[in-house]
Parts: structure tokens; sequence; C-alpha cells
């Protein structure tokens, strides 16, 4: 694994590339191109700040910028790890003509969406402005590091996984379709009675948020989070050796 | 050079359940249950007991039928089918122009279209440029090269995708047929730079249903029926003998 990642880096111009065409092919004829991933998230975050502000009776100025970079982070993270099942099948051309590792298409789908990433990071920057917090960003920015980790272990993990059983996009869409609801976006962890608490952090799409947003908003996080999320990449790092093992070659018969 | 000792290839066909965890988990669950589980994956025997030796220098074809194993051959050469078993040794980078467009994006124009296929063969950014102004000159295609490639008609697009792909001769060539493309002013040039691509690379495989291109261009030629290997002699030996079963 670790061989064709060092080979997939020297090549790093296709994935480059792969990575772009994606985007680009999306907003190819329209005339502000790719800010409007940046506008999609914006509007996003801007109607569900205000209506859910209202219904939790809270203060916009505090809710808005701890639902937005809920809202980005989590669409980071949950768009990489749920569209990476479908990620080998997209690029089926590169693997027929070449030997290739499967690694490629793994690599060049998280540079997409790490891509979009950094789009919304303005709207990171203008929500802590708005909100005058002071934030402890260095923290979130150590933490980032375990969570691209985890992030490219249950990539690999579920692209392969999913390739060879085609059912698997669907059950992770749906899991991931839940997670939405028991991950503390537009909520807070506060609000669930102190001994479930443990409960809603092993999710690691939870810790995750955690480790990110709360540094950054200048909130208090659990240091169990960091642990919890460990753990995870611990376990998806063993599923993504086993599945790379064993499909490393043959995969390329279950495209 | 290529080794190929008595290899195999298995690969599993694709069916409704094949691809199904769920009927995988049934499966496991139910033979536990009911003591007998059913095959869920059927293998087809593609390639069988597949011997060959092909030194540098060569040029060597392949014909058969639909079916016969031909481009499942030129994938295991190329390295992307791995052999259920025996044993595949090439010395040399392979280069296939089986997938001539690949890398192509309709969207963008001529030019950044000339740089993504190349790096998509796995040429560098600064190799790539250096390039681009040679291709343009060799593809005809003029002004439309600052247009976006969606605008072209399909002979223009494949007149671009010919002079990229063939700009630089590869050391290993693998062809599934015979690339040309374009109009009848272009179809010279086009032979004449797949003749000297040909005559470039160190080994040629060339699968083909196209005798004459076979018996043009290679000196060798295999015969596949039914994933082995029927006949492998000289080029016109193994097409007279083809031919000859196929009017019989």
């Amino acid at each position: 694994m670790i061989q064709d990642l060092l080979y997939c880096l020297k090549r790093w111009r296709l994935i480059h590339l792969i990575g772009i065409t994606g985007l680009r092919s999306r907003y190819a004829r329209s005339a502000i191109g790719q800010l409007w991933l940046t506008l999609f998230t914006m509007i996003q975050i801007g109607v569900t700040g205000v209506v859910w502000s209202l219904i939790w009776g809270m203060e916009i100025k505090d809710y808005l910028p701890y639902v937005g970079l809920g809202h980005v982070i989590y669409l980071y993270a949950s768009q990489s790890i749920n569209e990476s099942t479908g990620c080998i099948a997209a690029e089926a051309r590169l693997f027929y003509n070449d030997p290739m590792p499967l690694l490629m298409a793994v690599l060049a789908h998280l540079y997409k969406h790490f891509i979009v990433f950094l789009h919304n990071i303005p709207i990171i920057i203008l929500l802590l402005i708005y909100g005058n917090i002071s934030s402890e960003w260095h923290i979130s920015a150590l933490f980032l590091a375990p969570v691209l980790i985890f992030i490219f272990m249950s990539s690999i993990f579920l692209s392969i996984v999913a390739n060879r059983y085609r059912d698997v996009t669907q059950v992770i869409a749906l899991i991931f379709q839940l997670t939405f609801l028991v991950t503390p976006i537009m909520w807070k962890l506060d609000f669930v009675p102190e001994e479930y608490r443990i409960f809603f952090l092993l999710n690691p799409m939870a810790s995750m948020l955690e480790l990110l947003r709360n540094p950054l908003l200048n909130m208090p996080y659990s240091e169990l989070a960091l642990s919890i999320l460990v753990g995870w990449t611990a376990i998806f790092t063993l599923g993504a050796t086993w599945a790379y093992k064993k499909y490393r070659r043959h995969f390329i018969f279950w495209l | 050079m290529i080794k190929i000792e008595s290899l195999n290839l298995r690969y599993p066909l694709m069916g409704h359940f094949s691809h199904s965890l769920q009927s995988h988990l049934l499966n496991s669950v139910g033979g536990v249950l009911a003591g007998k589980s059913k095959e869920l994956v059927s293998y087809v025997h593609a390639l069988r007991d597949i011997n060959l030796f092909v030194s540098d220098g060569s040029r060597v074809g392949i014909i058969g039928h639909n079916g016969a194993g031909k481009t499942t051959l030129l994938r295991v050469i190329s390295g992307v089918y791995p052999p259920s078993s025996g044993a595949i040794t090439t010395n040399g980078t392979v280069h296939a122009l089986t997938d001539f467009t690949l890398g192509m994006d309709p969207n963008a124009d001529g030019i950044k279209n000339i740089i993504f296929r190349l790096i998509f063969m796995g040429y560098k950014f600064a190799d790539a440029k250096k390039a681009v102004d040679d291709i343009v000159d060799f593809s005809g295609l003029g002004e439309f090269i600052n247009l976006p490639i969606r605008t072209y008609s399909t002979g223009m697009y494949l007149r671009l995708a010919f002079s990229i792909s063939t700009h630089f001769a590869p050391d290993i060539l693998v062809l599934d047929e015979v690339i040309g493309a374009g109009d009848e002013s272009f179809r010279d040039k086009a032979q004449k730079r797949l003749d000297h691509l040909i005559d470039q690379s160190r080994i040629v495989v060339l699968s083909s249903h196209d005798i004459g291109a076979i018996n043009k261009y290679c000196t060798r030629t295999i015969w596949m029926e039914k994933g082995s290997i029927m006949m492998d002699e000289d080029s016109k030996t193994v097409t007279d003998s083809y031919l000859s079963s196929i009017s019989r």
C-alpha cells in the first residue's frame, strides 16, 4: 500500500487532473464557476442558522458561527467518506488502459473534496469575524492531521469494499443520512443529558467536529474525542490494509 | 522482452448476485442453516495455459474471433489483469494505446486537452507543454485548437486524440486494433505516423481483425481460439490458415 501511495504521489499531476476535471465539468458553463460551491454553502448555512436560532431561542450571533462551522466541516468529511464508495468505478477507464493502483482513484476523489473544502474556508473566516470570536485555530490545525488520516483510511476501506459489494454503497448512504441526525451540527452536545453524551461522541463524525470546530469557536473540547477518533482510525486502517492486500490487483475484475 | 509462462486467467462473471454483500451474507448464514450453499460467483476461464516469448524487436500480431481472448491477453501484457496462475515478466515499459482518448475533457479547449492527455500518458507538465506546438501542427486543426473540444466533430476529436497519443514513441507498444483517424488528407499522415511509431518501438503487440494490417506490420502472428493459442508462427502462415478456416 505504501509503495502504491508513493507511486501515486509521484504522479501527483494525474491526481490533480482527475480531481479538477470532476469539478470543472460541474461548473464548466456557469459564469461564476466554482464560486457556486461557496455560495451554495453560504445560503444553506444562512437559512439553517436563522431558522434554528429562532427554534432554539438562541442569539444568532452565537448560533450562526456554530452551525456554520459544523456544516462546513461535516459536509467535507461526510461527502469525502460517503462518496468514496463510487470512486473506483468512476475511474474505470483509467484502470483498463494501464496498470494503475486503485489508490489513484481514492486520492483523486479525496483531493477533489479537499479542494471543495478549501473553497469553504472563507466562510469559516467570515463567520469567526462575524461572531467576534478569538479562536484557538492552532489547536484545530493540530487536530486536522488525525481527522485527515481518518478520512483517508475509511475512504480506502469503503471504496474497495463497495467496489466488490455494490450494495454497500446504499448502506453507507443510509448510515450517513442517520449520522446527520445524531451528530451535533444543529444542536449542541450540552443539550443532551450528561450521562448520554459519551454515546454521541462515539460517532466519529461527532468527535471530529468536537476536535475541529470547538477550538475554532473557543469552546471546550473533550479529550476523549481524540481517543475515539484514533480508535476508529485504527479500525479502519486495519480494514483498509486487509482490503487493499486482498483486492490490490483483483479489484479490476469487479469494476 | 515479454515472457509468459503457463499462464491462466479466470475472471469472475458479473451477475446480479455476485456483487451483492447481502446475498453473500445470506448465503453463508443460509449455508450454515441449510447445510449447503450455492456458488454465487461464476468464473470464466479466459486464458488457458498461455506460453509466449516475445524478444526485443518483435512485431507480434494477434488474431482470432470475437471473445477468443485477444483483448484479455493484451491486458495481461499491459499489466492490467493479474494472472490467476503462471507468470509474466516484462522487460521495459508497456504503453497501451487501447483507449486513446483517455483523459480528454470535452469542456476544455484543444491545447489544454493536449496537456491533459499527455499527463495521463505519464509525461510531466513541462514535457507536455513543449510538445504542444508540434501536436497542434500535426493535427492540422488550426484555429479550432482554441475551442472547447465538445464543439469538435467526431472526426476532429479523433484526429486530435490520435495526434497526441502517437506523439511520443513508446518502448513496448500495445495496440487493440489499428488506430487511425480523419478524412482522406489526414489518413495518409496518420498512416505514416503509425508506421513510424511501430518502427520506433522496441516491441509491438497488435491485436486486429484486419488481416491486411497484421500482414503489413507483424512478422509473427498468434491465432487465439477460446482462450488458448491455436497457432504461433510467421504472419503469412497463420493468417492463411486462419482465413481458410473461416471460408471452410
